[in-house]
């Protein structure tokens, strides 16, 4: 019973950082997006930020959870994320906040892990030097709030992440980054865990601003598997050994800016009693999105992104979100 | 299940069916379906109108009574614009192809749009619909929508659009249906806003089937073809609209649900007022049965820079 907690409680956090607003920043390890009101992973990648500017956006995503074929709950979720970055000769500073709630209709008798709530706050900084390094240093603080099974039905936990991480460029286009992630769960109902987060990943950007553009990118996170037992009257945790590829391509003509960008995160896991049903060793979440947005030199930036979510464990989450974004560049 | 799937379909086309996809119709009183295409707006305007319809099938026959009233509101200030378009009173008939019999119920409908508009090239939109009609005392059915799109303007007049809408069907306590309404089009604009102008425009919509868990809400994948051409000489505007809707396998059926509609138009352009007559002559189809609609719209709009 323990492992088998201690794995639901983890899957129930990874798909709080799966949900609305990581999507935000899928690709963006090494380079920011050509779409300046885009939070960032990484804070060296703020660095290469090009203009000042501050956006919102508001997201609403759908869809379901089927168990066996059946479908077990119904998902619905609403959220909305502010940025701003602001950059001091060749000091960078980004802030972002996200939140996102989702509401579930079903039998809660499925077990099996939801995310309910999740709010993310980033602040990063990053030096930038001659054109040539960008070194960056940051903090994230995830909260969320999930439903783990029928008498465990609000479990909140909070993830801190302290960040550093450092961008180099070469060959006017090239770009290649490296980030640290120390990472600190804690919360309510299982004990705390620390784990290391490490990210890398290279990119090309190509042409200038006012032109056509090009930005691909294509970066890695991988964190091994971490554990903790129960102490007192908190269960034990684990952090299973997990690696996320990021995908970005992104093309801008007249302004007018083509966004794809893909997510793919794996977890070995060991829930071999879950659900009573078939085991597994595997829970994986993809990511889809593509977006098309006007980005100006400067002014009033409009656009949105439709995206497409799975989450396949023995059960398969199904969602799709539409995403508007509207902001202001300096 | 037809009567509901009926009803389902038509709150669906209900007041975007006329509307144009990639470029403003050449009456402004007239709403754009794809919110990208409200910057190719010629500065603001303010419009209304209303309609009146007559819907028949062998058993039945509901004459002439008042379909739908309409405002619409575009306010243009620089490159962003925004549209506003509300219709306050809509009636429309279910109509229950098992008896062939025709059953009025309420509603109402609006949708606002916001786009920018770049270097007189490229257009941004994102969009936001509600249509709501009350089909029984306790059977309230709302479709409400998200939309982005895009468009743009190639070789002066040449325009190409694609959007996506993400459509959410809520059915009394029936059940929720949702799914994406991809939409595209191209238009060819000639002429000079102050003289004479050529209009034409072709689109294609396409919505997947979608069926709730329980099968007791579906629709089937539904395909919308639409084409224009408006003609602005000497301050008359002539303008023809056909337009093709067909659900496959409609109720599980073999038969498609076939919807068939042509629009012709006579206005009159009298500096910023532009006044619109137009009939609509219209059958819907599925195996042998037939409904047959005919409409009378009249629009009117002040344009102002």
């Amino acid at each position: 019973m323990m492992a088998f907690t201690k794995t639901v409680l983890k899957v129930c956090f990874i798909l709080a950082l799966g949900s609305g607003f990581s999507a935000n920043a899928i690709g963006q390890i090494v380079t920011p997006s050509l779409d300046p009101t885009e939070p960032v992973l990484m804070p060296s990648a703020s660095g290469w930020r090009e203009s000042m500017s501050v956006g919102v956006k508001y997201l609403e995503r759908s869809g379901n959870r089927k168990l066996d074929g059946s479908q077990v709950y119904q998902l619905d979720s609403a959220g909305y994320g502010i940025n701003t970055s602001l950059n001091f000769s060749n000091f960078f500073l980004d802030a972002y906040y996200g939140t996102d709630t989702t509401d579930v209709q079903g039998d809660p008798t499925n077990d099996g892990p939801v995310n309910l709530d999740s709010n993310d706050s980033r602040l990063n900084f990053s030096l930038a030097g001659d054109g040539f390094v960008t070194i960056g240093l940051g903090g994230r603080v995830i909260q969320s709030t999930d439903f783990a099974d029928a008498s465990n039905d609000s479990v909140k936990a909070t993830e801190t992440r302290t960040i550093g991480s450092i961008s180099i460029k070469t060959f006017d286009m090239f770009f290649i980054g490296l980030g640290y992630e120390r990472v600190k769960e804690s919360g309510d109902y299982a004990v705390n865990l620390n784990w290391n987060n490490m990210n890398g990943g290279v990119a090309m950007k190509l042409g200038d601003p006012g032109g056509v553009r090009l930005r691909l990118e294509y970066s890695l996170a991988f964190s091994s598997k971490v554990e903790n037992d129960a102490q007192g009257d908190r269960v034990g945790n684990v952090h299973p050994k997990t690696s996320v590829s990021y995908m970005a391509g992104e093309l801008m003509f007249s302004g007018l800016l083509f966004a794809v960008k893909g997510e793919e995160t794996k977890m070995e896991v060991d829930l071999s009693d879950y659900n009573g049903g078939e085991g597994i060793d595997e829970v994986k979440i993809t990511k889809s999105q593509a977006g098309v947005l006007w980005i100006p030199g400067n002014g009033l930036t409009l656009g949105f992104y439709f995206v497409t979510d799975q989450t396949t464990a023995n059960y398969i989450d199904k969602t799709s979100e539409f995403r508007i974004h509207l902001g202001y560049l300096f | 299940m037809s009567r509901l799937l009926f009803a389902v379909l038509s709150i669906f086309l209900a007041s975007t069916s006329w509307a144009q996809v990639v470029i403003p119709s050449l009456d402004k009183s007239l709403p754009v379906e794809m919110a990208s295409a409200v910057s190719w707006r010629i500065g603001s305007t303010i419009g209304i109108g209303t309609t009146f319809a007559q819907d028949e099938t062998e058993a039945e026959k509901v004459d002439y009574y008042n379909n739908e009233n309409a405002v619409l509101m575009a306010y243009q200030p620089g490159s962003v614009v925004g549209e506003l378009y509300y219709t306050p009173v809509q009636r429309m008939n279910d109509w229950d192809t098992s008896s062939d019999a025709l059953t009025t119920y309420t509603g109402l409908g609006g949708r606002f749009q916001l786009a920018i508009r770049g270097e007189n090239r490229v257009s941004v939109g994102i969009g936001y619909g509600l249509d709501q009609a009350d089909i029984s005392s306790d059977t309230v059915k709302k479709n409400n929508y998200y939309e982005g799109s895009f468009s743009l303007r190639m070789l002066g007049g040449l325009y190409v659009g694609a959007g996506l809408q993400r459509t959410k069907l809520t059915y009394g306590s029936i059940g929720t249906l949702k799914r994406n309404r991809v939409v595209a089009g191209v238009a060819l604009l000639l002429g000079n806003p102050m003289g004479n102008m050529f209009r034409t425009e072709a689109s294609y919509k396409l919505s997947p089937e979608a069926q709730t868990d329980d099968e007791a809400l579906t629709l089937s994948k539904t395909s919308e073809m639409q084409l224009s051409v408006e003609v602005l000489f000497a301050d008359f505007l002539f303008s023809f609209l056909y337009q093709k809707t067909v659900m496959s396998d409609y109720n599980g059926s073999s038969n498609a649900y076939n919807i068939e509609n042509n629009r012709y138009g006579l206005g009159y352009k009298l500096g910023s007022f532009t006044l619109g007559l137009y009939r609509h002559a219209g059958s819907e189809m599925i195996g042998d049965y037939r409904l047959v609609k005919r409409k009378y719209q009249c629009t009117m709009s002040f344009n102002f820079i």
